[in-house]
């Protein structure tokens, strides 16, 4: 496995765990909590893969040597 | 009469400060002397018997660019900043010559730490104390020991509020990346003196991150470790996002606290709840979850 993969994993496996705590710190219910979830997920990797993009782009056009 | 018992016994944030900086001070400010005085004794005889086991050479661990009193902050020690300050007035970062640690050094550093998140379960104590009216017959446990449950084992204070899956899960999130760190660094990150604020972090793991250290912590690294940063990251994780934990835990346990029927409650109604009512505002909308 190439190391950009595995790190790219290692970092959805990590999100979860994020994502999975911050659901059961806001919202209390169980049921509700699991059911939201999924989507939390989502956003979230969406929004850190924006950033990600981003920071490749600032690197590239203002930053590479 | 019934007004009367609704009046908080103190400012929750003078007795919050005040225990912060003198452990103990808080439940005094309150009327609670005896319990004052145990907290006192406890907390401060952890810290003293932590100073003297270390020598107070605990911030010797940190590289000499990062030492700075703000370095400090980032510690469970700061949960005792009264002992804080005075380790770092009389100790500070060391002399200029670095010498062998002590035989107990990292007991030492244990008990530092460990009288700094005892006291910090105590500023959730007295805070709620000084919030919680004469007379009112508190629901559930106390919230102070559900979220020192959760801080020692994951997940332990959902089951012990009767959420037996989330306990569950969280349990099994949390120690299982912490193992899986811990893994991933061949137990490198089980060492304060090499990962000074890693380590802070995964000590909020609790009894796993101790036990694990205490059984088979600071091993001799001889080869390269190319997860060795990931091993780290997942560890310190496991313990911040506990945090989470004991927030969700103490949500739930200050609900119940606040919501159960006060003892003096009146017929027209004016029951304690009420008058803890901006404790938890939202508290309406959100589910019960009493399993």
């Amino acid at each position: 496995m190439s190391p950009i993969l595995a790190h790219i994993l290692l970092f959805v496996a990590l999100s979860a765990a994020i994502v999975v705590m911050g659901t059961f710190y806001s919202e209390p219910d169980d049921a509700v909590a699991f059911r939201a979830m999924p989507r939390r997920f989502g956003v979230f990797l969406v929004s850190c893969a924006v950033v990600a993009v981003v920071m490749l782009l600032a690197e590239h056009f203002f930053a590479a040597v | 009469m019934a007004e009367s018992s609704n009046k908080k016994k103190g400012e929750p944030l003078v007795a919050v400060l005040l225990s912060w900086f003198l452990p103990g001070a808080g439940h005094l400010y309150l009327g609670r002397l005896g319990l004052g005085a145990a907290v006192f004794v406890l907390v401060e005889g952890l810290y003293i018997a932590g100073l003297m086991l270390s020598g107070g050479r605990t911030f010797e661990f940190l590289d000499p660019e990062l030492r700075g009193a703000l370095a400090t902050a980032l510690t469970p020690e700061v949960g005792n900043l009264g002992g804080l300050l005075w380790q770092l007035k009389n100790h500070g970062f060391g002399g200029p010559e670095p010498g062998p640690w002590p035989p107990n050094m990292m007991a030492g550093v244990w008990l530092t730490g460990l009288s700094g998140m005892l006291n910090a379960l105590f500023l959730v104590h007295v805070h709620l104390e000084a919030r919680t009216p004469s007379g009112h017959r508190p629901g559930g446990l106390q919230p102070a020991l559900l979220v020192g449950s959760t801080w020692l084992v994951p997940g332990l204070g959902h089951l012990l509020q009767g959420r037996r899956l989330r306990g569950l899960v969280v349990f099994g999130l949390l120690v299982g990346f912490f193992a899986w760190g811990t893994w991933f660094a061949e137990g490198s990150n089980l060492s304060r003196e090499r990962h000074f604020y890693y380590w802070s972090g995964q000590f909020l793991v609790g009894l796993p991150s101790i036990v694990t250290e205490w059984m088979s912590g600071r091993p001799r690294v001889t080869h390269e470790l190319p997860w060795g940063d990931v091993g780290l990251l997942f560890g310190c994780m496991a313990g911040l996002l506990n945090v989470l934990a004991m927030l969700d835990v103490y949500g739930v346990a200050e609900r119940r606290w606040f919501d159960a029927r006060p003892a003096s409650a009146t017929a027209e109604g004016h029951g304690v709840a009420e008058a803890a009512a901006g404790v938890g505002a939202d508290a309406e909308t959100e589910a019960e979850t009493v399993a």
